[in-house]
């Protein structure tokens, strides 16, 4: 009997996740249900059953989690060490990964199981017996998208990222079309993150020199840093000789595409009488947040070379080489006034239309017409400045 | 060769600098001097490349300041800027921040080993060079961040107040000989700013004297006396030439009576 189960365990543990973290669903899990218990004891049925709705709710977002840890965190691309080490070995796809696998294997299954189970007994909202497979191969086919943009080809990212996007729009349609749909789009992610692993080890694996440049991209190592590329300090990072290359423009492009293609399938899904105010709510904001943080990046260490009341003084109001990057503000005003002239009594767009129109030009034209990060840091006119390190601002300021 | 060609800087309205044109020779010392807030420390940030002049424009080596990607990053290659107060990445240690500049400028990993442990030696931080940097004085601070300038191994040296930053005597001698001796390795160009003139006169092979955002004189210190007329110390030599009225004002204070 002690053998069998600790073969079990053996056999589980290939994918599961860390034991702190099913601990910690676990205790979570068992709170609510003790509430749920309760209600019963007070035959409070409306209780029960909102308890029971949360807790099946819980559950999605666990399966979610389950879902991005098994497309991310055995994918060797999640980890520099593990990442280099393979490199290094003489494993090539389809051997089994050293580490466990990144595709779906039959211990899935028994997660997948063991999560309908929870919902079945929770709830009798059985629509969401189906979320709970939906919402898991939908994060692992994402997580999936995500690792094989990191270590290329893009285009395959993209061609999965489309597909996505695609079911989350048609489930609008009917449940039958979406699930044909999600069939399709799941043998495509499979096979083309199996395409990338045969094309192991990846080019941007390889080790850069600094000045040679490295890819502009999101931080990919979501287990490890290293230590060499963290902050340099005032004034080695700022004026050391580090040149990041910008993303090229054809997947800056697409990206802007991706995220309006997403955004009209999701407000596909969306019922009539929200999407108004929940879409122009949703896209202003996250209009804002990228301005405001697209600037941010380009001035946080950058200042304008002159005060403004200098600007005045000396008639240098515009300051082209340096004014460029706060284009993005303008850009996300035109876009809120198209947008809603484009939804005006008379013209009477659909919103379900304007919004992923609107959000597309708005992230192609900030993503287009605006010197990259590193050219403009290098040759625009600026004063830099080391207030992120926390020290004073006017170390060189004077009137 | 650094040539600043009519630069003039201003932060508001008033001009810091105001029309500077200067050729810093290549090889050897050059000093900024001058009193508090001529602009010293301006002049040296617009030749780091931290400020872009109102007007004009600064070249090093012939190429332009700003003028492209590739003129600036390859001039970046050249020249490490040392800002009178550094900041440190305080969670990292010595050791591990003087390998990630020299890996910054390209230093090839064996002779970082080398060279790290040369300077951890020279500045006697051989045992806190493996200590975290939030650990550091504020001297052992100041130390560690030259030694970060020096492993760059950048022919152009930019340091403001070098001697400044709380660095003990033994430090301020190591630094001294250093900077000598590096101004006679060819193609090895220093360019400091120091408020006390006395602490540059053995160093710097020219010194340039600020007044008011302009340039008073650059000259050696020999040259400088021959200037001002007095064979005296240096500091009462630049004293003259940045505030030439100053013994006046001494006259008239004591003529109308010390309260």
């Amino acid at each position: 009997m002690k053998a069998v189960m600790k073969a079990v365990i053996r056999w589980f543990r290939v994918v599961s996740p860390p034991a702190w973290s099913i601990v910690l669903a676990l205790i979570f899990y068992l709170i609510i249900e003790g509430f749920r218990q309760y209600t019963l004891t007070l035959d409070a049925a409306v209780e029960t059953r909102k308890f029971g709705d949360v807790q099946s709710g819980i559950v999605v977002v666990l399966a979610a989690a389950y879902g991005a840890f098994r497309g991310i965190a055995f994918h060797p691309a999640s980890r520099d060490d593990y990442l280099n080490w393979l490199a290094l070995t003489p494993w090539r796809f389809p051997q089994p990964l050293p580490l466990g696998p990144v595709q779906l294997v039959a211990q899935d299954l028994v997660f997948l199981g063991l999560f309908e189970v929870l919902v079945f007994d929770a709830t009798l909202f059985r629509f969401l017996l189906a979320l709970v497979p939906a919402v898991f191969l939908f994060v692992v086919c994402s997580s999936w998208a995500v690792c094989v943009w990191h270590t290329g080809p893009r285009v395959a990212a993209y061609q999965m990222g489309f597909a996505l996007g695609a079911t989350l729009w048609v489930s609008s349609w009917s449940y039958l079309a979406a699930g044909g749909c999600a069939i399709a789009t799941y043998l495509l992610c499979a096979r083309r993150l199996g395409q990338s692993f045969q094309a192991f080890p990846w080019e941007s694996n390889r080790p850069k020199r600094q000045s040679e440049g490295q890819a502009h991209l999101p931080s990919f190592r979501l287990l490890s840093a290293t230590k060499e590329e963290a902050d340099l300090g005032w004034a080695f990072e700022t004026l050391g000789p580090r040149r990041a290359e910008r993303l090229p423009l054809q997947d800056r492009l697409l990206l802007s595409g991706l995220v309006g293609w997403w955004a009209l399938a999701i407000t596909a899904c969306l019922p009539v009488e929200i999407v108004r105010p929940l879409a122009a709510l949703v896209s202003i904001g996250f209009g804002a947040f990228h301005c405001v943080g697209q600037v941010g990046l380009y001035i946080k260490t950058h200042l304008p070379p002159i005060s403004f009341l200098g600007r005045l003084t000396t008639g240098r109001w515009l300051i082209p080489s340096y004014d460029v990057a706060i284009l993005p503000i303008v850009y996300f005003v035109v876009a809120v006034g198209m947008g809603t002239f484009l939804t005006l009594p008379g013209v009477d767009w659909p919103v379900r239309y304007v919004v992923p129109v609107v959000l597309t030009l708005y992230l192609v034209a900030t993503n287009w017409l605006i010197p990259d990060l590193e050219r403009w840091r290098l040759t625009c006119e600026t004063r830099i400045s080391p207030w992120r390190y926390g020290m004073a601002s006017n170390q060189y300021e004077q009137l | 060769m650094i040539e600043l060609i009519n630069v003039t800087q201003h932060y508001g309205v008033r001009p810091v600098l105001r029309e500077i044109n200067l050729t810093i020779p290549v090889g050897g010392v050059t000093a900024i001097v001058g009193p508090n807030g001529m602009g010293k420390t301006t002049l040296l940030g617009v030749i780091a490349g931290v400020l872009s002049p109102q007007q004009g424009e600064v070249r090093i080596k012939g190429l332009r300041r700003r003028g492209s990607v590739e003129e600036e990053l390859e001039i970046r290659r050249q020249v490490a800027y040392l800002p009178d107060k550094p900041w440190l990445p305080k969670n990292r240690t010595g050791r591990e921040f003087l390998f990630s500049v020299g890996k910054l400028y390209d230093i090839a990993d064996h002779r970082l080993f080398d060279h790290s442990d040369r300077l951890l030696r020279l500045f006697q931080l051989e045992r806190e060079g493996d200590w975290p940097i939030r650990s550091f004085s504020h001297g052992q601070k100041k130390k560690i961040a030259l030694a970060a300038a020096l492993i760059s191994e950048c022919p152009l040296l930019l340091f403001d107040e070098p001697f400044g930053g709380g660095l003990d005597p033994a430090g301020i001698l190591a630094l001294k000989e250093v900077i000598k001796r590096l101004a006679k390795m060819p193609g090895r160009t220093i360019v400091m700013t120091a408020p006390d003139p006395s602490l540059v006169e053995e160093l710097a092979d020219g010194i340039i004297v600020l007044r008011e955002g302009r340039i008073a004189a650059f000259d050696t210190a020999a040259g400088l006396r021959k200037l001002a007329g007095d064979g005296g110390a240096l500091t009462d030599v630049i004293g003259r030439l940045t505030f030439p009225e100053a013994l006046d004002a001494v006259e008239d204070y004591f003529e109308q009576g010390p309260s």
